[in-house]
């Protein structure tokens, strides 16, 4: 008589092994149902990490764009929002800040060791869009502003060629600018370089003398940075040229480290300067590069969050998909599941192998997902310049481990269905 | 699990075994009362009509269901009283299946279908790899392991079922017509197949409704309308 294993257990290996070989063995017997199986759930992954992948290039070009604004400055606008878009009904009765505000700031507070002002000319002016002309070449792109001769060294510029204007040439209102790399190359030619210096560029008819050309920004969305295409010149020029135009961002450039009391003090120095009574609200708004960047991720989290609801609709019809196919699969195989009860598989173990059989084709919907997107995304840096095609691993996580549940969700009833099968009647069973 | 094993006990013993079903509004006696005691080595054909509930009593005695009332004990074990889980391991440990339609994964290697039951018994990849190897020379298939269950003849793919039911080196073989689906001349082959095992020691249990079938075995029972009718040895 021979001794009895008491509850003989299967490895999982070997039944992932020998479900991985079933799965193939079913997908590759019906190609088309497997397909339509797990086209949801392609959709869902690809959606998700094309949008995360987007995000995250748009997130970090941003966070460059405003990083060269200089990390250690603190951003002073008598509007809340973004500076070139109209301004709500309360804070358009604000009045702009004055440029020499920062000045006043910077001799008064001892966290803030530098003031810049800029002043921003918007691009269409009684109602002509501004164009810088050169000889023939036009540009109607070009951004005026008008820069206080501390700006360059504040938001740290790199300069190509040339200098910034001097204090003496901003309180003289000179006519000379600073050119950004874009504009210097529409203007004077790309491979113009140190010969731009001195060139005349006219706007509204009057000529300003290069004085300077800015290096390429590094930041911007999709390799356009506006700030490319800037001339700057000396904001009392700014003044006396565009006499409509004051809107004035300041410039307060904080003390290593002391950027959190240098906000502090620029507070208290502005309302004063704004002379407003104690129980006023602030008729300004002060923000710093990390403080945008953080309220872009927040708008990015809720993009993401929107975007994995889309993803989740699209994985509940992938999970129809895949659990039909099972429900099909275990049907078909009524017969085996008969025969591998008959051999010894406990309920469990047919449980098991339908379980992984559905977590796997879910995982190749998955997996061809992800690849999809990659392909998608390497097709988006052809026609985005600058766009990085980083999938983000939390994506990649994400997806594979929404796909693994989907699976297992999906695959669940079909596995308990043939799990509980009587062997005497699924034995009997006519193969379809 | 009950252990009071007797000594000299029989391998199988059914005491007063019913089995009904319910059809609709009506009840079908498959067993009736059915005593039987097969001992180790017999070599048994269990005979009659189609409704006789002969597939029936190789259900019950496959452990594949059991019994509506009365006893079956197998190897000592009182088999009606055991759990789903049980059940399956003694159909993994004591019970060599071999059917009608030889029942093999299609487009699966001979080898791998002969593993079958040891990959429910736990075992390494190694041992089943060895195991299988040797079950499968034992039914002469020595050179078509790598052979997938398609590509062969129909006595070839009955002889892998022999092998896969051997494998686990079960109490019983139980073959439910294992020629009805072979010619003649394969199913000579096969039933020598069986005498072979037998000889060699193994309980053979063959479930038919042909006579010169039956005639292989040692002793035949024959059942008409779930009752045992005749109970005879034939050598």
């Amino acid at each position: 008589m021979k001794t009895r294993t008491p509850v003989p257990h299967v490895h999982w290996r070997d039944s992932v092994g020998s479900s991985l070989l079933l799965a193939a063995e079913s997908m590759r017997a019906n190609p088309g149902r497997a397909a339509l199986a797990v086209i949801g759930i392609v959709i869902g992954i690809v959606t998700v990490s094309l949008v995360a992948t987007v995000l995250v290039n748009v997130r970090n070009q941003v966070a460059l764009l405003f990083r060269e604004l200089g990390t250690d400055n603190v951003f002073a606008f008598h509007l809340s929002g973004d500076p070139y878009s109209p301004a709500s009904d309360e804070e358009a009765r604000r009045q702009p800040l004055d440029r020499r505000f920062g000045d006043v700031i910077a001799r008064e507070s001892d966290a803030v060791e530098g003031a810049a002002a800029q002043i921003l000319i918007p691009s269409v002016v009684n109602g002509r869009a501004l164009s810088a002309r050169a000889g023939s070449a036009v540009s109607d792109t070009v951004l005026v502003e008008g820069a206080s001769a501390s700006f360059f060294d504040i938001v740290g510029a790199e300069f190509a060629h040339g200098r910034p204007f001097t204090d003496l040439e901003d309180r003289a209102a000179a006519r000379v600018a600073v050119v950004g790399s874009s504009l210097s190359s529409a203007l004077f030619g790309s491979g113009a370089g140190e010969a731009a210096l001195g060139r005349e560029v006219y706007l509204l008819g009057e000529p300003y003398s290069v004085v300077g050309v800015l290096a390429q920004r590094r930041g911007g969305f999709f390799g356009e940075n506006r700030q490319d295409s800037v001339m700057a010149i000396p904001a009392a020029t700014a003044r006396r040229r565009f006499p409509d135009s004051d809107a004035t961002v300041l410039y307060l450039r904080a003390a290593a480290g002391r950027l959190q009391s240098a906000q502090t003090e620029i507070e208290t120095v502005l309302r004063r300067l704004r002379r407003l009574g104690p129980d006023e609200p602030n008729d300004f708004n002060l923000s710093t590069s990390e403080q945008i960047i953080g309220t872009f991720d927040r708008v990015g989290a809720g993009i993401a969050l929107a975007t994995i609801g889309l993803a989740a609709v699209s994985l509940l019809i992938g999970g129809i998909g895949i659990a039909n196919v099972m429900i099909i699969a275990v049907t078909e195989r009524t017969r085996e599941i008969g025969l591998r009860m008959s051999l010894g598989a406990r309920r469990q173990d047919v449980l098991r192998q339908f379980l992984i059989e559905s977590v796997l084709l879910s995982l190749l919907g998955g997996a061809c997902g992800l690849a999809v997107a990659a392909l998608l995304t390497a097709l988006l840096t052809l026609v985005l310049p600058g766009f990085r095609p980083v999938l983000p691993l939390w994506a990649v996580a994400f997806g594979l481990g929404s796909s693994c549940l989907t699976g297992i969700l999906a695959g669940y009833l079909p596995a308990r269905q043939a799990a509980g099968m009587d062997p005497v009647e699924a034995l009997r069973h006519e193969a379809a | 699990m009950s252990d009071n094993i007797s000594p000299g006990a029989e391998l199988l013993e059914l005491h007063d075994v019913h089995k009904v079903y319910q059809v609709g509004s009506e009840e079908v006696r498959a067993l009736d009362g059915v005593d039987l005691s097969v001992s180790p080595g017999e070599y048994l054909a269990i005979m009659g009509a189609s409704g006789s509930g002969k597939s029936t009593l190789m259900n019950l005695l496959g452990c594949l269901d059991t019994p509506s009332s009365g006893s079956y004990r197998l190897n000592g074990v009182a088999v009606e009283a055991l759990s789903d889980e049980e059940l399956a391991a003694i159909r993994n440990q004591e019970i060599g299946f071999v059917f009608q339609t030889f029942n093999l994964l299609a487009r699966t290697t001979a080898l791998s279908n002969v593993e079958l039951p040891l990959v429910y018994a736990g075992l390494s990849k190694k041992e089943r790899g060895r195991k299988a190897e040797r079950a499968l020379e034992r039914v002469g298939l020595g050179d078509r392991m790598a052979h997938r269950s398609n590509e062969l003849s129909g006595g070839q793919r009955q002889r892998v079922a022999v092998a896969r039911a051997l494998v686990n080196e079960p109490s019983i073989l139980l073959a439910d017509e294992p020629t009805g689906n072979l010619d003649s001349t394969t199913s000579g082959e096969i039933m020598e197949l069986f005498d072979q095992l037998n000889r060699s020691g193994n309980t053979v249990i063959l479930v038919t409704h042909e006579d010169d079938l039956a005639a292989h075995a040692h002793r035949t029972v024959t059942l008409r309308d779930g009752k045992i009718i005749s109970d005879k040895k034939t050598q």
